[in-house]
């Protein structure tokens, strides 16, 4: 038994040190100022980078007794997570509009949500699904409401009953779940259902249903969106970047793992998913047309892109896997670093409107290059970053003989173009009123190089990248199969 | 064998490129020399690596840039024929760059102009480096917006502005075929887009798949290279500053046609070949009969330079693709120093026409030495680059037709007539009277690229020489062509004919025709004068229908799609009224009733105006009660 404690303990480095780090942060807010706590939040991120540096996971092991799981999977995510939660450290440290008074606690709170993220990504236990799920979500609903103004309260509100509707949902699916089964481990699950006879899999379908609406909540999936743009617009813009990032990197991992153990009941699922993922993408994109407020309008992109992402999810490939994995990185790069532009761009000026992008240009060459890119790039015009992960993923579309779903999402595509472009219009193209140079802080400047690097690089330069991930994510002929043993 | 310092032969001008369009401004004149630079340094690498191509071993670099279904390469390779392509550009890039620093001097946006060039010398470089037509194509495309941009450079005088986009929108139709080529050949079984797969493809593919794809490619070529019937913007592109037009619009740009038919050689079949040929012979014969007439210098050089394109795409057709090859590298020096000599007489005197110019030779000794070796060299003089290389068209020619051979033969005659007029105009007679100062020579920093020029436009067509000839070995072609002496007495005969013309017509105005014939001669005067009307019949047929349909289309618009959008407004309306009324009699009903269900506490939320979130999760709610009916 000591022996399990001690190898399980070894495994799960990265983990011990993000969630010291993260206690300790908190701790010292109360009493150092915000500079000491940003400090031990480097520290505690560079330690938890070595040791999953150091980890190495190819093949699949139980650790904690099977609540945990150390896989290629699960490494993918991780790396996903820190990346996440490394730029926007940046950002909450680059953020004027959080009280600096504040800040060491928001940095504190950004390490909590980003241990929930490890966690979740290897997850194989319900309970340990729900608990890192949990955590991420109140570390969010708090950081949501770190501005004294009134709205960023009402959106913590709205994200807070939102949460706790899907929350209470999923775990109604849990307990039918259990209930069926009386299983909670994921591969006892998974073993359990592939038997399971009619009239109970009826009732687990029920459960598996009511298990998706948690995880769709968390990725801002159609019908399920509806909180994201009233939240996002009153969320501080740091942690806006964050929640279309974060959640989404959590909710896929923990999207495929159930995809896995709900193997038995997926042809009943798939047509329902395949659906909600076309209308994910189309009502992301329509909505995104009109808007005037631009965390607003980067909130229904995100829903267009989660739409995208789901395209690696319901062809249930390897192929698609890997797409999934390299469009998620890609999204991660270029939709962080549209928002540190804009996190630049609101210390400013204050406000949010599409109009502060007007005649950028003249005032920040330098951003307004790297916003160019990045939105370029989410809207899939090679050879940036965005482009490949689009290409893989509509590829696998075709690939397995869904050909409709790749001209949907390529009409999407072309649909995106117009709004992301018209920020370019407006950057190059449109008068502008202030003329004052804008010069951003060391940490955003940062944060939208390392951005800028890797959408240009790796677009560029794909394949290494992508000749690892095929290497990792392909174990057998199902990619995540190796998650279940028999 | 793999080398991956090939990425930085293109890499050098692109970085200068960035750095020039971002931080231009500050580098002020230091900004020529950055270019200068980045282009010699990628000169010096290019002849770093001479012994590869000589030995006949390709030098590669392909990286996978998508994994796929299938990967997708992208490389970069050279071989003799692209090395050649690389020494010609680096070399003749880097003189004209520094030349530019001379004649640009003072302009207000010096740095930018450096930009675009450096910009451009990487597209050409990644051009001839490329190893399949997608790499190509981007970087045709690249040179494409760097011509409309450096034509259109002075974009305050409107014809200028009008130049770059005729030539943008011109080329564009070539452009268009080569694109839709490139898409044929990658989707035809058996095709490919490397160049090192294409003789393979040429036999797998039918011949009039093949014949189709390469008339295709052709027609990028056409566009580019400037080829009846696409032509029109070549000589429009002198509005550009005279650098501009000794680079791009003659020595390298417009040849890229040229290059991109050796490269894709396999594919042209007999009947493709035709058409080839034909184009060449009409742009040769018919563009050489225009710059006998022209009175500006600059387009006495540009239809000159549509002549010798066509020359080479002549050469290409009747299959002698090393010939066309070596012309095009001839060419390049000597019609380079054409206009950098024709750049300085306007520098000097800030005059381009005819009429107004004479006698300069005095004033200006360097320019009119170069001038006048550059001349002999297009001309065909024993002993110098042109003569070499035309020697080589002319003996393919007779070994393909005789009538050909004569007509290429007279085509000679001409070139050296219209040269020979320009040169002893502009130089020679009574000097013209000047406004303001007198003309004097160019400063160092331009005179020296133009002896460097005169040099290589003298001597480069030796490497090309019977009995001496690396050119052909490192085209990998073996068959030596011996010096044929009736064909080299006759080509020189045609220079003195040719010459001689042109002194007694052009220069001396002495009108030789018997006196019946001069009204025709007036005619035919008149009809190349105005350059066929070409012009005016593209306006007529092209430009006057497109508008007209243009008028049409929009009178089509406010009737016919004003009034569908109008009536979909109207749907629209009529649908949203609908969805009120659901919303209304259904939604609002629901959330009443969840409201009496949980008491005042319904009635408390929508006082303090929440009713929103309550509205989300009663959205939720249904959704999930819709989701589980579905799911079966």
């Amino acid at each position: 038994m000591g022996l399990v404690l001690g190898e399980s303990l070894r495994a799960w480095w990265p983990e011990a040190c993000l969630g010291l780090g993260s206690l300790l942060a908190v701790l010292l807010s109360a009493f150092v100022p915000a500079k000491t706590v940003r400090a031990v939040a480097w520290a505690a991120l560079a330690a938890s980078a070595l040791a999953l540096w150091r980890t190495t996971a190819p093949t699949p092991t139980d650790i904690f007794y099977g609540v945990i799981v150390c896989d290629a999977l699960g490494l993918a995510f991780r790396w996903l997570a820190l990346g996440t939660v490394a730029l926007v450290l940046l950002m909450v440290v680059g953020a004027r509009e959080i009280e600096e008074a504040y800040r060491g606690e928001a940095i504190g709170l950004l390490l909590f949500v980003g241990f929930g993220l490890l966690l979740l990504s290897e997850a194989n236990h319900l309970l340990m699904a729900y608990l890192a799920l949990e955590l991420v979500s109140l570390g969010s609903y708090l950081l949501v409401g770190f501005l004294p103004q009134r709205r960023s309260a009402e959106a913590a509100l709205k994200y807070l009953l939102f949460g706790a509707l899907a929350s209470g949902v999923m775990l109604f699916g849990m307990s039918l779940l259990f209930g069926l089964t009386g299983e909670l481990s994921f591969p006892a699950l998974a073993s359990s259902l592939a038997g399971i006879g009619s009239p109970m899999r009826e009732a687990a379908l029920l459960a598996a249903l009511l298990m998706l609406v948690g995880v769709a909540f968390k990725i801002s999936m159609v019908p399920f969106h509806l909180w994201t743009p009233d939240v996002y617009e009153g969320a501080p813009v740091a942690v806006t970047a964050f929640l279309s990032v974060g959640p989404k990197v959590a909710g896929l991992a923990l999207l495929l793992r159930l995809c896995e153990v709900l193997q038995p009941l997926w042809p009943a699922l798939a047509p329902m998913v395949l659906g909600l993922t076309v209308l994910t993408m189309t009502l992301g994109n329509l909505a995104a047309l009109t808007q005037t407020n631009v965390k607003r309008l980067l909130a229904y992109s995100t829903i267009a892109q989660v739409g995208y992402l789901l395209i690696g999810f319901v062809v249930q490939t390897p192929a698609g896997l890997q797409a999934l994995i390299v469009y998620l990185t890609a999204y991660l790069f270029m939709n962080l670093g549209l928002f540190a532009c804009v996190q630049a761009l609101v210390n400013d000026t204050g406000q949010e409107s599409l109009t502060v992008f007007q005649g950028l240009y003249r005032r920040a060459p330098w951003l307004a290059l790297s916003t160019a890119l990045f939105l370029l790039s989410l809207a899939g015009l090679p050879p940036l970053f965005g482009f490949i992960g689009k290409f893989m993923l509509f590829d696998a579309a075709i690939q397995t003989g869904q050909g409709w779903l790749a001209i949907a999402a390529i009409l999407n595509s072309a649909m995106a173009v117009y709004y992301y472009v018209n920020i370019i219009r407006l950057m190059y193209a449109a008068p502008t009123g202030a003329t004052t140079a804008l010069r951003p802080c060391l940490g955003l400047r940062v944060a939208a190089g390392v951005c800028v690097a890797a959408v240009l690089g790796l677009g560029l330069w794909p394949s290494p990248l992508l000749a690892r991930v095929q290497a990792r994510l392909s174990v057998e002929g199902r990619a995540y199969s190796a998650i279940i043993r028999p | 064998m793999i080398m991956p310092q090939l990425a930085l032969i293109p890499a050098f001008p692109l970085a200068a490129f960035a750095i020039l369009i971002l931080a231009g401004r500050h580098l002020g004149r230091w900004s020529a020399w950055l270019a200068i630079v980045a282009l010699a340094a990628a000169l010096g690498l290019t002849l770093t690596i001479w012994h590869a191509p000589f030995a006949g071993q390709p030098l590669i670099f392909q990286w996978t840039w998508l994994i796929g279904s299938q990967p997708w390469l992208l490389g970069l390779r050279v071989d003799g024929l692209s090395w050649i392509m690389l020494v010609v550009v680096t070399s003749i890039g880097s003189l004209i760059a520094c030349y530019s620093t001379g004649y640009m001097h003072g302009d207000p946006r010096y740095s930018r102009f450096f930009a675009y060039f450096s910009l451009f010398c990487a597209a050409m470089l990644g051009l001839a480096l490329a190893d399949n037509l997608l790499l190509l194509f981007i970087c045709w495309e690249l040179m494409g917006l760097c011509s409309y941009l450096l034509i259109s450079f002075w974009f305050e005088k409107p014809s200028a502005a009008a130049a770059g986009r005729k030539a943008f929108l011109t080329t564009r139709v070539g452009d268009v075929g080569l694109f839709a080529g490139i898409l044929c050949l990658a989707w035809v079984p058996h095709g490919s887009l490397q160049f090192a797969a294409l003789p393979v493809v040429a036999q797998q593919v039918a011949t009039p798949t093949l014949t189709l794809i390469s008339l295709l490619i052709f027609m990028g070529a056409v566009g580019k290279s400037a080829q009846f019937p696409l032509h029109v913007w070549l000589p429009d592109a002198m509005e550009g500053p005279t650098p501009v037009s000794a680079l791009i619009h003659a020595a390298t740009m417009v040849a890229a046609g040229v290059y991109l038919i050796a490269r894709t050689f396999p594919l042209f079949t007999p009947a493709s070949l035709h058409v080839v040929l034909t184009i060449g012979l009409i742009t040769h014969v018919f563009a050489g009969t225009i710059a006998l007439t022209m009175t500006d210098i600059k387009r006495v050089l540009a239809y000159s330079t549509l002549s010798q394109l066509g020359l080479m795409v002549v050469a290409m057709g009747i299959g002698a693709w090393p010939a066309a090859m070596f012309h095009l590298v001839t060419h390049a020096y000597f019609k380079a120093l054409l206009f950098l000599a024709a750049g300085s007489v306007i520098h000097a005197t800030h005059e381009q026409e005819l009429s107004k110019l004479g006698g300069l030779a005095r004033t200006m000794p360097i320019t009119s030495t170069v001038f006048l070796i550059a001349s002999l060299s297009m001309s065909g003089l024993v002993g110098l680059s042109g003569f070499w290389s035309k020697d080589a068209i002319l003996l393919a020619a007779r070994h393909y037709a005789p009538w050909l051979f004569w007509v290429l033969l007279g085509g000679a005659g001409m070139t050296t007539a219209y040269i020979a007029r320009l040169y002893l105009r502009c130089f020679y007679g009574a000097a013209a009277p000047h406004h303001g100062h007198a003309p004097h020579e160019s400063p160092a920093i331009m005179s020296l690229p133009l002896v460097a020029l005169a040099v290589g436009a003298a001597l480069v067509g030796w490497i090309g020489s019977p009995g001496f000839s690396p050119f052909f070995t490192l085209l990998g072609v073996h068959e030596a062509h011996g010096f044929d002496l009736p064909v080299a007495a006759l080509s020189t005969l045609a220079l003195a004919v040719g010459s001689t013309v042109a002194w007694i017509v052009g220069f001396r105005r002495r009108n030789l025709l018997p006196a019946f014939l001069r009204p025709a001669g007036l005619a035919l005067y008149r009809l190349a004068a105005h350059k066929y009307y070409v012009d005016e019949l593209y306006q007529r047929l092209l430009i006057h229908p497109v508008w007209a349909l243009g008028g049409l289309l929009s009178t089509f618009d406010r009737v016919v799609v004003d009034g569908a959008v109008n009536g979909s407004g109207r749907v629209g309306a009529w649908a949203s009224e609908v969805q009120a009324w659901i919303d209304r009699e259904i939604l609002d009903r629901c959330v009443n009733a969840i409201g009496t269900t949980t008491r005042g506490l319904g009635r408390v939320m929508r006082w303090i105006q929440t009713g929103m979130v309550q509205h989300y999760l009663l959205m939720a709610v249904i959704a999930v009660v819709v989701l589980a009916v579905t799911v079966r």
